[in-house]
């Protein structure tokens, strides 16, 4: 299975590319995390940062990101490429060594340029971390070590696909087909099903609900295709299983390489595939991938209005370009396309059979009834705004509280209620995403039903404003679910305000708002950390809290990364009294400094946001250079704001009366910075309020407002 | 002793092998000839363990061949498309040459690229095909084989490095005993070298004979008598490829050279020749008698 000098004359043989590949990532190993330390360490010393940089997962090191789709694979295929010619396939099928020490002798050597190449980078990157000057970064270092490690993992599996690709075709270009197809045709199928089904029913259903068949996270490989453009450094507890189902199946894969390439025969050197049957195969799954969207399009057709012909047409049209470009291509002979034709009968059954597999799915779940009587408890995951743009934005009171098992009957009927209500829409042919906006919100939260027989049904219900509201008033009645909730984490790696606050302010605002967020009505709390529209779940004639910043925070939930954006109201005032206080006496130098400029004409960069405070709604004004329409008689205006500021001074700010925020980012010359400043301030001055358009006429900024500026 | 018992191989459903028999004694330098497409090739990659038999096998001194490194071991190859790697000089090759064999001869190595004017550091790619030849010949013999294939490995070659690379070959097979199989599509290149010579014809052997005897056991007869005769005057001799214009007939005998003279004289010809046959036209009317056109499957020069 090895031969030492075998292996060693791999090792020799690939050398310089690995040396080409390696020093890519150790570049990336050591200038990254130079010049992430060097950012922070410049953007602390302008106080625009308030704490330290949270390190986990990828963040280390971008560069790895090519070790999967290029250094494993390319390796690969130089190292077995005497598979592809026939004077070196038949040297090394000639030589005295059994087919497995070859295989393995050359796999251990990919493997070891690959694995040694991913953690010598990872741990040189952690050891600059750790020699940073204190307070710039936070390694979470079971992150960035389970990155590592699904990153190896990940391209093992590329390399074992490689294998079997590389054992069973015979010119580089078939190799890459059918390595593509082997690494991601079973998940695309799945992806493509399940995203069929999912469709098919309105989105009932989330690919999770498939279990580990629609969970795409599993699979390192095609999950890191999958997400090539979100945003790097989330990691869930599905990566985890992830690493876990990626290295079973990367064994699986090996174990069939090496099955393969013992049975290779040496004449398919120079060959497309192994036998024509393969040679189909390959074809046909090609365009299959092709064929995909109008599959898709095909399942989900009494959904949709227009007229989709042509689109199908052109899809399946491109789908048979491929089938016969693959042909011509691998074979470089004409008259295969004639034997090619048969093949085509293949796909066009394959194609029935995805349709009516989507269909026939779809409608079983939609009519299954979830009988409340059967239900034991039920767990809910009400998702934020941030929360639908994936898992990586997942709130920590949403990973807490979705853990939460409650057994509640009356609970249970009102979901299963609201679900079949959900359903009627559905199986109408309509969908909660089809519903307005506006005034007719419309929440989705994902429930999961713990049914008595064991099974957990996971549905996502849609919630119109009265049945959220009834929601939130019967989860308030179960304490853990509502200490869940109510709870936010003692010790975030990251905590960030939008304005500037030094670390130790930010710090103390944080350790207020955590505690008073724990005495809210759960109601309270659940409409305001939303993140948008957070007056909506309020009652027409409730008090709507006055919001005068928001903290973001980031950290780690054991393996999760969980993010949050926190609001400062006035439903938790020592943490807004804090704000203020922190705010004023740290930005009042600034915005006298910017205003000044401003008036001067000397302002460069400026974005500057004017909003009063109260708890009626919010009237807001903006100014920034490259706006003229945004442009404001600044002879007039800024004196006046001058003096309001001047007379706010250090004096607190009284809770009771409505008062005015300034907020200004703009680049200042003269202390050859970015000023990032908040200062709030009382006013009832009618010639300012009239210069900022508040008063007088009605106007258009009044006119977008839900409220008329009234002050005190 | 190398055997090949009812081997065949199949590409696809086209068969390059076809129940193919053959014993090559041990010590023997055995010819294989046969146009291109006959089956030289693949036979050789059968006996190297490069393919396996669909049908039949291939044993060395009884053990089958096909992953047996132990049999391997004892053989080297050296095929009609060289293999080197990329940018590689001699000097190199013979490092991946001896990671692989264990007996590899580096002082014959080095002797040998002296003798033979190779630079060992330079690129193979810098070499002619006659060089390579020699290079890909050297090192096969460096790993001391006790069965050596060449396929192929004269054609081409222009005649001074046709006769390096046979003397090479011929001193190594002498000095050792070693058994060999040449392979070539020109039965000239082969006559002087090969102590045994099979025709591959459509994946089989449809002749097989010493050389020694080829070169005796047929032979050229022209003869003329006085009186009218014809053919039924040499009943009683192996007739092959009769003709007769007037008194004087001509033919080919498969015999007993003496006792054919004999035989003749005893009958008082008017002329008598007894003349010998080039190895080629051995094979001519060998084939001719099995009813095989020879220039149909042969190359002949």
């Amino acid at each position: 299975m090895f031969n030492l000098k075998l292996y060693k004359e791999a090792l020799r043989r690939s050398a310089f590319l690995a040396g080409l590949f390696l020093a890519i990532l150790l570049l990336g190993a050591t200038l990254l995390p130079a010049a992430m330390i060097q950012s922070q360490l410049r953007d602390m010393a302008h106080g625009w940062q308030g704490g330290a940089v949270a390190i986990d997962g990828i963040a280390t090191n971008f560069a790895l990101f090519l070790a999967m789709p290029a250094f494993a694979p390319i390796l690969t295929l130089f190292l077995f490429s005497f598979l592809n010619k026939r004077n070196s396939s038949d040297f090394y099928h000639a030589i005295p060594h059994k087919r497995e020490a070859i295989f393995g002798s050359f796999l251990a050597a990919i493997v070891t340029w690959v694995i040694g190449g991913i953690w010598l980078c990872t741990g040189i990157t952690l050891a600059i971390f750790s020699l940073a000057p204190a307070g710039v970064a936070i390694i979470n270092f079971s992150s960035v070590l389970l990155t590592a490690l699904g990153i190896t993992v990940g391209c093992l599996l590329v390399i074992a696909a490689v294998l079997i690709a590389m054992s069973v075709t015979g010119t580089t270009f078939s190799n890459i087909a059918t390595a593509g197809l082997i690494l991601f045709l079973p998940r695309i199928l799945l992806v493509a099903f399940t995203q069929t089904v999912m469709d098919a029913t309105r989105f009932v259903i989330s690919p999770e609900t498939f279990g580990i068949l629609g969970d795409s996270s599993h699979n390192i490989p095609f999950s890191f295709v999958w997400n090539i453009l979100s945003t790097p450094g989330g990691m869930s507890d599905a990566f985890v299983y992830g690493i876990l189902y990626t290295f079973v199946l990367a064994l699986i894969y090996f174990a069939i390489a090496i099955v393969l390439f013992k049975r290779r025969r040496s004449e398919t050197a120079s060959n497309p595939a192994q036998s024509s049957i393969l040679q189909n195969m390959i074809r046909i799954a090609l365009a299959f991938v092709v064929c995909i969207p109008a599959m898709i399009l095909l399942s989900v057709a009494r959904y949709r209005s227009g007229d989709n012909l042509v689109l199908l047409i052109s899809i399946y049209a491109l789908a048979v370009v491929a089938y016969f470009a693959y042909e011509l291509i691998s074979t470089k002979k004409l008259s295969n396309i004639k034997k090619a034709l048969p093949g085509l009968g293949i796909l066009a059954v394959l194609n029935v059979v995805f349709v009516v597999g989507a269909i026939f799915t779809g409608n079983a779940i939609l009519n299954r009834d979830i009988p409340p009587a059967q239900v034991a408890s039920v767990r809910i995951q009400t998702n934020t705004f941030h929360s639908n743009w994936g898992d990586e934005h997942i709130s920590y009171q949403e990973i807490r509280a979705r853990e939460v098992s409650i057994e509640d009957e009356r609970l249970a009927a009102f979901l299963v209620e609201t679900f079949e209500h959900h359903l009627g829409v559905v199986r109408g042919g309509g969908s909660f995403f089809d519903h307005p906006w506006g005034n007719n919100v419309i929440h989705q939260h994902t429930v999961f039903f713990e049914m008595q027989n064991g099974r957990t049904i996971r549905r996502n219900i849609l919630f119109d404003e009265e049945a959220d509201r009834t929601l939130s008033e019967l989860l308030s009645t179960h304490p853990v679910y509502t200490e869940a909730f109510l709870s936010l984490p003692e010790d975030p790696a990251e905590i960030m305000a939008h304005t500037s606050l030094s670390p130790e302010a930010v710090v103390e605002i944080y350790a207020a708002l955590r505690e008073e967020v724990r005495g809210l009505e759960l109601t309270e709390w659940n409409a305001i950390s939303r993140g948008w529209g957070w007056d909506m779940a309020f009652p027409e004639d409730a008090y709507v809290p006055v919001t005068y910043g928001s903290l973001n925070i980031r950290g780690f939930a054991g393996t999760q990364t969980y993010t949050g954006w926190l609001p400062v109201t006035s439903l938790t005032p020592r943490a807004a009294e804090l704000f203020v206080r922190h705010s004023n006496a740290e930005s009042r130098n600034h915005t006298e400094l910017a205003l000044e400029h401003l008036l001067a004409g000397t302002l460069t960069g400026y974005w500057i946001n004017m909003q009063s405070l109260n708890p009626h709604g919010l009237v807001s004004r903006s100014f920034e250079e490259w706006d003229s329409r945004s442009g404001g008689d600044y002879e007039t205006l800024v004196p006046l704001l001058l003096d309001a500021i001047r007379a706010q001074g250090n004096t607190p700010l009284d809770a009771e009366k409505t008062h005015l925020s300034i907020h200004i980012s703009a680049w200042l010359e003269e202390i050859d910075a970015f000023v990032n400043a908040t200062f709030f301030f009382h006013t009832d001055n009618e010639e300012l309020l009239t210069a900022l358009g508040w008063r007088g006429e009605r106007s258009a900024a009044q006119d977008d407002a839900e409220f008329y500026f009234e002050v005190g | 002793m190398i055997r090949a018992e009812q081997v065949t191989k199949l590409f696809g459903t086209y068969p390059a092998v076809q129940k193919l028999d053959c014993e090559i004694p041990k010590g023997c330098i055995y010819g294989l000839i046969g146009a291109n497409g006959a089956g030289k090739s693949t036979f050789l990659r059968l006996v190297t363990g490069v393919y396996r038999a669909d049908e039949g096998q291939v044993t060395l001194d009884g053990e089958c061949v096909y992953e047996n490194p132990a049999a391997k071991r004892r053989m080297a190859y050296v095929p009609d498309e060289l293999y080197f790697l990329a940018n590689a000089s001699m000097n190199r090759m013979a490092d991946l040459y001896g990671g692989i064999y264990k007996g590899f001869d580096r002082a014959r190595y080095k002797e040998l690229t002296e003798i033979f004017g190779l630079n060992p550091k330079a690129s193979t790619n810098t070499f002619s095909k006659g060089m390579r030849r020699q290079a890909a010949t050297i090192l096969a013999l460096c790993t001391n084989p006790e069965y050596i294939f060449f396929d192929e490995t004269f054609d081409g070659l222009d005649p001074v490095v046709r006769n390096l690379v046979k003397n090479l070959i011929t001193e190594y097979v002498m000095e050792r005993g070693t058994t060999a199989i040449i392979t070539s599509h020109s039965l000239r290149e082969l006559e002087d070298t090969c102590d045994q010579l099979a025709l591959l014809h459509k994946g089989g052997i449809v002749f097989e004979s010493d050389v020694q005897n080829l070169k005796t056991a047929l032979f050229k007869v022209q003869v003329a008598f006085l009186e009218p005769y014809d053919r039924e005057l040499f009943q009683g001799l192996d007739l092959l490829d009769y003709n007769q214009r007037g008194s004087v007939a001509s033919f080919i005998v498969r015999g007993d050279r003496a006792e054919t003279k004999n035989f003749l004289a005893a009958k008082s010809p008017a002329l008598l020749d007894i003349l010998p046959l080039s190895l080629e036209e051995v094979f001519i009317h060998e084939m001719q008698a099995l009813g095989y056109a020879f220039d149909h499957i042969l190359e002949v020069e």
